[in-house]
């Protein structure tokens, strides 16, 4: 090496630049992390906590939505018990608006619909897309099914009620406000050999769905005598629909009071 | 070694800085210009160094001044849609690749005259042939 008094002049500077060349080499790696990985920033931990912590934030106010159902009934139960006809009328009307309105676990004869996404890999040249189960796949399958005549649906036990949102969040499908995965069980209760025709025919869904099935992506359709559906388990306040006063027929008022 | 603490220094710095320091991914051929800028410098003054000449005014005023031009120059390719950041990193690579096989041959010659130096009393004849090869 150099001579002794030479040796720390040079070192020093080339240290200092050897620092600025460190920052520089791991700002670039951090840079193609985070181009790559787009989520992988250092707060993605923090929005998977916040994620996880509104879940059960969720979970605890489905609890006290049940709770208050729960009084609720404990109040028509004995408004009915009370005895005049006119509250009997009352109740078992509200009962009846609260099954047609998806608030009560049904059950009946209907089909289970199965979707697996495909087990095979894509090969380069393909597109990834056909061989998964998206959210339109299901939003179309759930339209076949009100349209071929379903009285009750229900996605992994999420019952479709008429403001459901079937929607793609990442690599989950968000139905009414819960994450659901592969495999897909979509229950219907109704006319199982139409709804089983119908989804059958020619334009329908297995023919839409031809495709994916091509992939290895698998639906089955099942009758069953008795299917068994959840009950919506979340609640549906109006704040900004109101009646209009200038239609006095009763049938728009009544489901309207039933769903407060 | 000052250098290799010095790297690591940088690395951790870098490491523990917040993610939103982390410059967007529009800047990172000014950050690849910049680190080739960096490794040219330091690969010059260690030759520098080695060979006894260095000169730290020529080694600051050469690492601030190959950077700023290196930023013009991508600054000025980003703006006519031209790749001209090339330039900068073919330069600066070429004089890396060079200055680092000055540093080894440095080395190498060095090595070398400490072996012979141990045998030079008893021949001194052939040391004085090698080093007229090492001259070469």
């Amino acid at each position: 090496m150099s001579k002794n008094s030479g040796r720390g002049s040079w070192q020093i500077p080339i240290a200092i630049t050897c620092m600025l060349l460190g920052i520089a080499v791991t700002m670039m790696f951090k840079q193609q992390a985070q181009a790559d990985f787009p989520m992988m920033s250092s707060n993605r931990n923090d929005m998977i906590k916040m994620v996880h912590d509104l879940e059960q934030q969720k979970q605890k106010l489905e609890v006290t939505i049940e709770e208050q159902k729960k009084a609720i009934r404990g109040y028509e139960a004995a408004a009915g018990d009370s005895g005049t006809d006119m509250l009997e009328a009352m109740k078992h009307q509200l009962d009846t608006l609260r099954t047609e309105a998806g608030y009560t676990d049904v059950a009946g004869p209907g089909v289970t619909v199965i979707l697996k996404d495909s087990s095979k890999r894509p090969a380069p040249n393909e597109d990834e897309f056909f061989f998964r189960i998206h959210d339109v796949d299901i939003a179309t399958l759930v339209n076949e099914l009100w349209a071929s005549g379903a009285e009750a649906i229900s996605v992994n036990s999420q019952r479709i009620v008429i403001n459901t949102p079937i929607r793609c969040v990442g690599p989950t499908i968000l139905i009414n406000t819960a994450r659901i995965g592969p495999p897909y069980e979509v229950n219907a209760i109704g006319p199982a050999e139409e709804i089983e025709g119908a989804l059958k025919m020619t334009g329908g869904f297995i023919d839409y769905m031809s495709p994916s099935t091509s992939k290895g992506v698998r639906i089955t359709i099942a009758r069953k005598d008795s299917v068994k559906i959840p009950a919506f388990k979340g609640s549906m306040i109006l704040r900004h629909a109101k009646q209009d006063k200038a239609d006095k027929s009763p049938e728009t008022k009544k489901p309207a009071e039933a769903k407060k | 070694m000052w250098i290799v603490l010095g790297l690591i220094v940088g690395i951790i710095t870098a490491l523990a800085l917040p993610s939103s320091m982390i410059p967007p991914i529009s800047c990172s051929t000014y950050i690849s210009v910049a680190f080739l800028a960096g490794l040219d410098s330091v690969i010059g003054g260690i030759k520098g160094g080695i060979e006894d000449n260095f000169d730290l005014s020529v080694f600051v005023s050469g690492f601030i001044m190959n950077t700023l031009l290196a930023a013009l120059i991508t600054w000025l390719g980003d703006r006519v849609g031209v790749d001209l950041y090339m330039a900068a990193i073919v330069t600066f690579g070429v004089r890396i690749f060079n200055n680092f096989g000055s540093i080894r041959h440095d080395i190498m010659k060095k090595n070398m005259n400490a072996a012979h130096e141990s045998n030079k009393k008893q021949e001194n004849k052939s040391s004085a042939k090698t080093e007229a090869e090492t001259k070469e």
